[in-house]
Protein backbone atom coordinates (compact mmCIF):
# COMPACT_ATOMS: atom_id res chain seq x y z
CA UNK A 1 0.00 0.00 0.00
CA UNK A 2 2.85 2.24 -0.17
CA UNK A 3 2.50 5.68 -2.40
CA UNK A 4 -0.98 6.27 -1.26
CA UNK A 5 -1.56 9.42 -0.40
CA UNK A 6 -1.10 10.92 2.82
CA UNK A 7 -4.42 13.21 4.22
CA UNK A 8 -3.10 16.24 3.63
CA UNK A 9 -1.64 15.47 -0.02
CA UNK A 10 -4.62 14.43 -0.81
CA UNK A 11 -5.99 17.72 -0.09
CA UNK A 12 -5.18 18.35 -4.05
CA UNK A 13 -7.52 15.86 -5.59
CA UNK A 14 -10.63 17.22 -4.57
CA UNK A 15 -10.12 20.26 -7.19
CA UNK A 16 -10.25 18.07 -10.24
CA UNK A 17 -12.98 15.44 -8.85
CA UNK A 18 -15.52 16.75 -6.70
CA UNK A 19 -16.55 20.06 -7.72
CA UNK A 20 -16.23 19.76 -11.66
CA UNK A 21 -18.20 16.73 -11.01
CA UNK A 22 -21.03 18.69 -8.80
CA UNK A 23 -20.60 22.45 -10.61
CA UNK A 24 -23.90 24.29 -10.54
CA UNK A 25 -24.95 23.87 -14.10
CA UNK A 26 -27.40 22.28 -15.64
CA UNK A 27 -26.79 22.97 -19.21
CA UNK A 28 -28.54 23.86 -22.21
CA UNK A 29 -24.79 23.00 -23.82
CA UNK A 30 -23.17 20.57 -22.74
CA UNK A 31 -21.11 22.17 -19.49
CA UNK A 32 -22.41 25.19 -19.56
CA UNK A 33 -25.43 26.63 -17.95
CA UNK A 34 -28.77 28.47 -19.64
CA UNK A 35 -31.16 31.00 -19.33
CA UNK A 36 -33.87 29.09 -21.52
CA UNK A 37 -37.15 28.59 -20.20
CA UNK A 38 -38.75 25.88 -18.23
CA UNK A 39 -42.53 25.63 -18.51
CA UNK A 40 -44.05 26.19 -15.64
CA UNK A 41 -45.40 22.88 -14.38
CA UNK A 42 -43.06 21.39 -16.87
CA UNK A 43 -39.29 19.91 -16.63
CA UNK A 44 -36.40 18.52 -17.59
CA UNK A 45 -34.86 15.16 -16.57
CA UNK A 46 -31.35 14.85 -17.40
CA UNK A 47 -28.65 11.51 -16.77
CA UNK A 48 -25.25 12.26 -17.47
CA UNK A 49 -22.14 10.19 -16.90
CA UNK A 50 -18.89 11.93 -17.06
CA UNK A 51 -15.09 9.83 -16.67
CA UNK A 52 -12.39 12.40 -14.88
CA UNK A 53 -9.48 11.19 -15.10
CA UNK A 54 -6.35 12.88 -13.28
CA UNK A 55 -2.51 11.66 -13.04
CA UNK A 56 1.10 13.19 -12.08
CA UNK A 57 3.71 11.84 -9.73
CA UNK A 58 3.92 12.45 -5.94
CA UNK A 59 6.47 11.59 -3.43
CA UNK A 60 8.32 9.27 -6.25
CA UNK A 61 4.77 7.42 -6.47
CA UNK A 62 3.22 7.63 -9.96
CA UNK A 63 -0.70 8.06 -9.43
CA UNK A 64 -3.78 7.96 -11.42
CA UNK A 65 -7.03 9.32 -10.20
CA UNK A 66 -10.22 7.96 -12.13
CA UNK A 67 -13.57 8.88 -11.25
CA UNK A 68 -16.79 7.88 -13.10
CA UNK A 69 -19.76 10.55 -11.71
CA UNK A 70 -23.31 10.17 -12.80
CA UNK A 71 -25.28 12.77 -11.70
CA UNK A 72 -29.29 13.00 -12.37
CA UNK A 73 -30.72 16.33 -12.89
CA UNK A 74 -33.86 17.39 -12.34
CA UNK A 75 -35.62 20.51 -13.46
CA UNK A 76 -38.98 21.81 -12.31
CA UNK A 77 -40.90 25.15 -13.37
CA UNK A 78 -42.71 26.39 -10.72
CA UNK A 79 -43.55 29.50 -12.56
CA UNK A 80 -43.02 30.50 -16.06
CA UNK A 81 -39.85 33.04 -14.68
CA UNK A 82 -39.06 30.58 -11.67
CA UNK A 83 -37.42 27.28 -11.88
CA UNK A 84 -36.13 24.75 -9.40
CA UNK A 85 -33.41 22.80 -9.71
CA UNK A 86 -32.06 19.65 -8.21
CA UNK A 87 -28.62 17.57 -8.86
CA UNK A 88 -27.91 14.47 -7.40
CA UNK A 89 -24.64 12.71 -8.04
CA UNK A 90 -23.60 9.19 -7.77
CA UNK A 91 -19.86 9.10 -7.83
CA UNK A 92 -17.26 5.73 -7.72
CA UNK A 93 -13.46 7.39 -7.19
CA UNK A 94 -10.89 4.84 -7.82
CA UNK A 95 -7.19 5.87 -7.21
CA UNK A 96 -4.62 3.99 -8.11
CA UNK A 97 -0.85 4.66 -6.99
CA UNK A 98 2.71 2.83 -8.11
CA UNK A 99 6.08 2.84 -6.20
CA UNK A 100 9.08 1.15 -6.79
CA UNK A 101 6.60 -1.37 -8.10
CA UNK A 102 4.11 -1.74 -5.40
CA UNK A 103 0.70 -1.04 -6.58
CA UNK A 104 -1.63 0.16 -3.85
CA UNK A 105 -5.40 0.98 -4.34
CA UNK A 106 -7.84 2.63 -2.63
CA UNK A 107 -11.33 2.89 -3.83
CA UNK A 108 -15.01 5.06 -2.72
CA UNK A 109 -18.23 5.18 -4.21
CA UNK A 110 -21.82 5.90 -3.24
CA UNK A 111 -23.79 9.27 -3.10
CA UNK A 112 -21.85 12.90 -2.84
CA UNK A 113 -23.50 15.89 -1.67
CA UNK A 114 -26.24 16.93 -3.69
CA UNK A 115 -27.23 20.47 -4.59
CA UNK A 116 -30.48 22.31 -4.74
CA UNK A 117 -30.81 25.87 -6.62
CA UNK A 118 -33.84 28.15 -7.93
CA UNK A 119 -33.51 30.19 -11.06
CA UNK A 120 -35.17 33.53 -11.76
CA UNK A 121 -35.03 34.95 -15.27
CA UNK A 122 -34.64 38.46 -15.06
CA UNK A 123 -34.94 40.01 -18.53
CA UNK A 124 -36.59 38.23 -21.54
CA UNK A 125 -36.42 39.92 -25.01
CA UNK A 126 -38.32 37.52 -27.42
CA UNK A 127 -38.30 37.75 -30.94
CA UNK A 128 -39.41 35.47 -34.37
CA UNK A 129 -36.44 32.56 -33.73
CA UNK A 130 -34.71 34.17 -31.29
CA UNK A 131 -34.25 35.01 -27.98
CA UNK A 132 -32.12 37.35 -25.03
CA UNK A 133 -32.23 36.10 -21.47
CA UNK A 134 -30.49 36.98 -18.31
CA UNK A 135 -31.38 34.69 -14.94
CA UNK A 136 -29.74 35.04 -11.81
CA UNK A 137 -29.43 31.93 -9.39
CA UNK A 138 -28.74 30.52 -6.30
CA UNK A 139 -28.96 27.67 -4.27
CA UNK A 140 -26.58 25.46 -1.85
CA UNK A 141 -25.04 21.84 -1.76
CA UNK A 142 -25.93 19.80 0.82
CA UNK A 143 -23.81 17.41 2.78
CA UNK A 144 -25.79 14.00 1.86
CA UNK A 145 -22.73 12.69 0.95
CA UNK A 146 -20.23 10.47 3.53
CA UNK A 147 -17.39 11.50 4.69
CA UNK A 148 -16.21 9.15 7.13
CA UNK A 149 -15.88 5.97 4.35
CA UNK A 150 -12.90 3.86 5.74
CA UNK A 151 -11.05 0.71 3.71
CA UNK A 152 -8.47 -1.61 5.25
CA UNK A 153 -6.18 1.19 5.73
CA UNK A 154 -8.81 3.19 7.90
CA UNK A 155 -10.61 6.29 7.06
CA UNK A 156 -9.94 7.73 3.74
CA UNK A 157 -9.12 11.75 3.68
CA UNK A 158 -11.35 14.50 3.70
CA UNK A 159 -10.32 15.32 -0.44
CA UNK A 160 -11.37 11.69 -1.28
CA UNK A 161 -14.56 10.99 0.49
CA UNK A 162 -17.61 11.42 -1.00
CA UNK A 163 -18.98 14.05 0.44
CA UNK A 164 -17.85 17.57 1.93
CA UNK A 165 -19.44 17.92 5.20
CA UNK A 166 -20.99 21.36 4.64
CA UNK A 167 -23.80 23.70 3.67
CA UNK A 168 -21.93 25.52 0.97
CA UNK A 169 -24.13 28.11 -0.67
CA UNK A 170 -23.47 29.43 -4.31
CA UNK A 171 -25.06 31.91 -6.42
CA UNK A 172 -24.30 33.22 -10.04
CA UNK A 173 -25.69 34.75 -13.39
CA UNK A 174 -26.66 33.23 -16.83
CA UNK A 175 -27.12 34.84 -20.30
CA UNK A 176 -28.71 32.99 -23.11
CA UNK A 177 -28.81 34.74 -26.48
CA UNK A 178 -30.29 31.56 -29.24
CA UNK A 179 -31.08 32.16 -32.35
CA UNK A 180 -32.40 29.35 -34.85
CA UNK A 181 -28.42 28.88 -36.44
CA UNK A 182 -26.53 29.33 -33.37
CA UNK A 183 -26.61 29.78 -29.60
CA UNK A 184 -24.42 31.39 -27.33
CA UNK A 185 -24.22 30.79 -23.20
CA UNK A 186 -22.08 32.65 -20.62
CA UNK A 187 -22.58 32.01 -16.69
CA UNK A 188 -20.37 33.08 -13.95
CA UNK A 189 -21.06 31.77 -10.19
CA UNK A 190 -19.12 31.75 -6.95
CA UNK A 191 -19.18 29.18 -4.43
CA UNK A 192 -18.39 29.61 -0.84
CA UNK A 193 -17.00 26.79 1.13
CA UNK A 194 -17.91 26.91 5.22
CA UNK A 195 -15.77 24.42 7.62
CA UNK A 196 -16.89 21.50 8.45
CA UNK A 197 -15.16 19.24 10.95
CA UNK A 198 -11.88 21.13 11.26
CA UNK A 199 -11.61 21.40 7.10
CA UNK A 200 -12.68 23.81 4.69
CA UNK A 201 -12.28 24.08 0.98
CA UNK A 202 -11.91 26.81 -0.43
CA UNK A 203 -14.12 28.90 -2.49
CA UNK A 204 -14.51 28.47 -5.88
CA UNK A 205 -15.33 30.87 -8.56
CA UNK A 206 -16.21 30.25 -12.35
CA UNK A 207 -16.81 31.68 -16.02
CA UNK A 208 -18.08 29.55 -18.18
CA UNK A 209 -18.44 30.37 -21.86
CA UNK A 210 -20.58 28.09 -24.61
CA UNK A 211 -21.62 28.28 -28.28
CA UNK A 212 -23.21 26.47 -30.86
CA UNK A 213 -24.21 26.28 -34.11
CA UNK A 214 -26.34 24.54 -36.33
CA UNK A 215 -24.99 21.87 -38.69
CA UNK A 216 -28.12 20.29 -39.95
CA UNK A 217 -30.85 20.63 -41.15
CA UNK A 218 -29.31 23.52 -43.31
CA UNK A 219 -32.59 24.95 -44.39
CA UNK A 220 -35.20 24.90 -41.78
CA UNK A 221 -38.05 24.00 -43.75
CA UNK A 222 -41.71 23.31 -42.23
CA UNK A 223 -42.19 21.80 -39.05
CA UNK A 224 -40.76 20.81 -35.97
CA UNK A 225 -37.35 19.54 -37.26
CA UNK A 226 -34.64 18.01 -35.27
CA UNK A 227 -31.75 19.80 -34.98
CA UNK A 228 -27.60 18.75 -34.68
CA UNK A 229 -25.26 21.02 -33.68
CA UNK A 230 -21.05 21.36 -32.80
CA UNK A 231 -20.56 22.91 -29.63
CA UNK A 232 -17.28 24.67 -28.48
CA UNK A 233 -17.31 25.66 -24.75
CA UNK A 234 -14.81 27.27 -22.40
CA UNK A 235 -15.17 26.51 -18.46
CA UNK A 236 -12.48 28.93 -16.68
CA UNK A 237 -12.68 27.60 -12.80
CA UNK A 238 -11.04 29.19 -9.55
CA UNK A 239 -9.91 27.73 -6.38
CA UNK A 240 -9.00 28.74 -3.17
CA UNK A 241 -6.43 27.04 -1.14
CA UNK A 242 -7.74 23.94 1.41
CA UNK A 243 -7.77 24.65 5.26
CA UNK A 244 -7.67 22.41 8.26
CA UNK A 245 -7.64 23.47 11.42
CA UNK A 246 -7.65 26.97 10.21
CA UNK A 247 -4.38 26.28 8.11
CA UNK A 248 -3.98 26.63 4.98
CA UNK A 249 -2.77 23.73 2.21
CA UNK A 250 -0.36 25.34 -0.03
CA UNK A 251 -0.68 22.34 -2.48
CA UNK A 252 -4.35 22.72 -3.07
CA UNK A 253 -6.27 25.03 -5.15
CA UNK A 254 -5.65 27.08 -8.41
CA UNK A 255 -6.89 27.45 -11.86
CA UNK A 256 -8.00 25.10 -14.84
CA UNK A 257 -9.15 26.53 -17.91
CA UNK A 258 -10.61 23.81 -20.29
CA UNK A 259 -11.81 24.01 -23.96
CA UNK A 260 -14.78 21.83 -24.70
CA UNK A 261 -15.68 20.81 -28.08
CA UNK A 262 -18.97 18.64 -28.47
CA UNK A 263 -22.17 17.76 -30.18
CA UNK A 264 -25.67 17.57 -29.35
CA UNK A 265 -28.27 16.57 -31.10
CA UNK A 266 -31.82 17.89 -30.07
CA UNK A 267 -35.24 16.76 -30.56
CA UNK A 268 -38.49 18.36 -29.62
CA UNK A 269 -38.55 16.11 -26.42
CA UNK A 270 -35.10 14.83 -25.92
CA UNK A 271 -31.15 15.66 -26.48
CA UNK A 272 -28.25 13.93 -26.55
CA UNK A 273 -24.89 14.72 -26.24
CA UNK A 274 -21.11 14.40 -25.84
CA UNK A 275 -18.64 16.65 -25.26
CA UNK A 276 -14.68 15.87 -24.27
CA UNK A 277 -13.23 18.82 -21.52
CA UNK A 278 -9.61 19.16 -22.50
CA UNK A 279 -7.70 21.23 -19.62
CA UNK A 280 -5.54 23.64 -21.60
CA UNK A 281 -3.95 25.77 -18.68
CA UNK A 282 -3.46 23.84 -15.43
CA UNK A 283 -1.89 26.55 -12.87
CA UNK A 284 -2.40 24.66 -9.80
CA UNK A 285 -0.69 25.28 -6.45
CA UNK A 286 1.96 24.08 -4.93
CA UNK A 287 2.46 20.05 -6.68
CA UNK A 288 -0.95 18.78 -7.32
CA UNK A 289 -2.28 16.15 -9.67
CA UNK A 290 -2.71 17.39 -13.22
CA UNK A 291 -6.47 17.09 -14.82
CA UNK A 292 -5.93 14.58 -18.45
CA UNK A 293 -9.68 15.06 -19.67
CA UNK A 294 -13.31 14.77 -18.36
CA UNK A 295 -15.58 13.22 -20.85
CA UNK A 296 -18.99 13.97 -21.08
CA UNK A 297 -22.16 12.27 -22.30
CA UNK A 298 -25.80 12.69 -21.74
CA UNK A 299 -28.87 12.36 -22.49
CA UNK A 300 -32.12 14.86 -21.03
CA UNK A 301 -36.01 14.54 -21.58
CA UNK A 302 -38.59 17.08 -21.35
CA UNK A 303 -41.53 16.12 -18.78
CA UNK B 1 -22.39 1.28 -6.30
CA UNK B 2 -20.30 0.12 -9.55
CA UNK B 3 -23.62 -1.50 -10.24
CA UNK B 4 -25.74 1.12 -9.89
CA UNK B 5 -23.19 3.03 -12.03
CA UNK B 6 -23.54 0.33 -14.63
CA UNK B 7 -27.44 0.52 -13.97
CA UNK B 8 -27.80 3.62 -14.62
CA UNK B 9 -26.28 3.55 -18.50
CA UNK B 10 -28.60 0.44 -18.92
CA UNK B 11 -31.63 3.30 -17.68
CA UNK B 12 -30.28 5.57 -20.30
CA UNK B 13 -30.58 3.25 -22.93
CA UNK B 14 -33.92 2.27 -22.42
CA UNK B 15 -35.44 5.55 -22.13
CA UNK B 16 -34.04 6.57 -25.14
CA UNK B 17 -35.52 3.36 -26.83
CA UNK B 18 -39.10 4.08 -25.55
CA UNK B 19 -38.88 7.82 -26.05
CA UNK B 20 -37.77 7.69 -28.93
CA UNK B 21 -40.19 7.07 -31.35
CA UNK B 22 -42.58 9.48 -29.77
CA UNK B 23 -39.94 11.90 -30.15
CA UNK B 24 -40.00 11.77 -33.60
CA UNK B 25 -43.71 11.73 -34.07
CA UNK B 26 -45.37 15.22 -34.64
CA UNK B 27 -48.80 15.45 -35.61
CA UNK B 28 -49.66 17.82 -38.87
CA UNK B 29 -52.86 20.18 -38.36
CA UNK B 30 -53.36 21.13 -42.03
CA UNK B 31 -56.49 23.69 -41.74
CA UNK B 32 -56.31 24.89 -38.25
CA UNK B 33 -59.02 27.07 -36.17
CA UNK B 34 -56.75 29.16 -34.62
CA UNK B 35 -52.94 30.01 -35.85
CA UNK B 36 -50.52 31.67 -33.33
CA UNK B 37 -47.47 33.65 -33.85
CA UNK B 38 -44.84 33.18 -31.31
CA UNK B 39 -41.95 34.79 -30.32
CA UNK B 40 -39.00 33.01 -28.54
CA UNK B 41 -39.14 29.53 -30.16
CA UNK B 42 -35.57 29.28 -31.54
CA UNK B 43 -35.29 25.15 -30.88
CA UNK B 44 -37.14 22.00 -31.14
CA UNK B 45 -36.64 21.13 -27.62
CA UNK B 46 -37.97 24.41 -26.77
CA UNK B 47 -41.19 23.76 -28.73
CA UNK B 48 -42.30 21.40 -26.23
CA UNK B 49 -43.39 22.94 -23.39
CA UNK B 50 -45.55 25.12 -25.50
CA UNK B 51 -47.53 21.76 -27.09
CA UNK B 52 -47.72 20.40 -23.64
CA UNK B 53 -49.42 23.49 -21.98
CA UNK B 54 -51.85 24.11 -25.23
CA UNK B 55 -52.72 20.01 -25.30
CA UNK B 56 -53.81 20.79 -21.86
CA UNK B 57 -56.63 23.27 -22.83
CA UNK B 58 -60.06 20.82 -23.23
CA UNK B 59 -61.25 22.14 -26.55
CA UNK B 60 -57.93 21.98 -28.42
CA UNK B 61 -58.02 18.76 -30.55
CA UNK B 62 -54.47 18.63 -32.09
CA UNK B 63 -51.59 21.19 -32.76
CA UNK B 64 -48.77 21.19 -34.85
CA UNK B 65 -45.50 24.21 -35.12
CA UNK B 66 -43.48 25.49 -37.81
CA UNK B 67 -40.63 26.58 -36.10
CA UNK B 68 -39.30 28.43 -39.12
CA UNK B 69 -42.24 30.89 -39.11
CA UNK B 70 -42.86 30.85 -34.99
CA UNK B 71 -45.99 29.62 -36.17
CA UNK B 72 -48.25 27.33 -34.08
CA UNK B 73 -51.32 25.70 -35.53
CA UNK B 74 -54.23 24.84 -33.17
CA UNK B 75 -57.06 22.30 -34.17
CA UNK B 76 -59.90 22.34 -32.30
CA UNK B 77 -62.84 19.86 -31.72
CA UNK B 78 -65.59 19.66 -33.01
CA UNK B 79 -68.20 22.55 -32.13
CA UNK B 80 -65.62 23.38 -30.08
CA UNK B 81 -64.45 27.18 -28.99
CA UNK B 82 -61.59 29.05 -27.42
CA UNK B 83 -60.81 32.15 -25.17
CA UNK B 84 -57.81 34.18 -26.13
CA UNK B 85 -56.84 34.51 -22.62
CA UNK B 86 -56.49 30.77 -22.17
CA UNK B 87 -54.36 30.54 -24.90
CA UNK B 88 -52.13 33.60 -23.53
CA UNK B 89 -51.54 31.89 -20.57
CA UNK B 90 -50.00 28.74 -22.14
CA UNK B 91 -47.90 30.36 -24.45
CA UNK B 92 -46.84 32.96 -21.59
CA UNK B 93 -46.76 29.82 -19.18
CA UNK B 94 -44.01 27.96 -21.59
CA UNK B 95 -41.53 30.73 -21.23
CA UNK B 96 -42.63 32.43 -24.46
CA UNK B 97 -44.31 35.65 -25.75
CA UNK B 98 -47.42 35.91 -27.64
CA UNK B 99 -47.04 38.12 -30.63
CA UNK B 100 -50.72 37.48 -32.31
CA UNK B 101 -53.76 34.86 -32.28
CA UNK B 102 -55.98 34.52 -35.46
CA UNK B 103 -59.30 32.64 -35.82
CA UNK B 104 -59.24 31.53 -38.90
CA UNK B 105 -62.93 30.58 -38.25
CA UNK B 106 -64.27 33.22 -36.20
CA UNK B 107 -67.12 30.80 -34.58
CA UNK B 108 -64.40 29.08 -32.63
CA UNK B 109 -63.56 32.35 -30.86
CA UNK B 110 -64.97 32.74 -27.20
CA UNK B 111 -64.53 34.33 -23.67
CA UNK B 112 -64.43 31.01 -22.76
CA UNK B 113 -63.10 27.25 -23.65
CA UNK B 114 -66.01 25.53 -24.83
Amino acid sequence: MRGLPSASRAFRYFFVTTLLICAPQVNAQITTNTALPISAGGGMLRIQTKIIRSSGNQADADRQLTVVAVPFVVVYGVTRKLAAFGIVPLLDKRMESTSEGALGKRNVSGLADVRFFLRYTFVQKDSRGATLRIAPFAGTMIPTGSRDVADDMGTLPRPLQLGTGSWSPFAGVVLTRQTFAWQIDASFSYQYNPEAGGFRFGDEARLDLASKIRLLPRQLGGGLPNFFYANLESNLIWRGENEMNGVENLDSGGVIWYLDPGIQYVTRRMVFESAIQIPVIQDLNGSALKNDFIFVISVRIAY
Amino acid sequence: MKTTIRGSFIVVVLLTALLIQPTMAQETVENPDVVLLVDGLACPLCAYGLEKNLKKIDSVQAISIELEKGEVRVKLKEDAKIAEDHIRKAVVDAGFTLNQIEYRDKKTQSSLDI
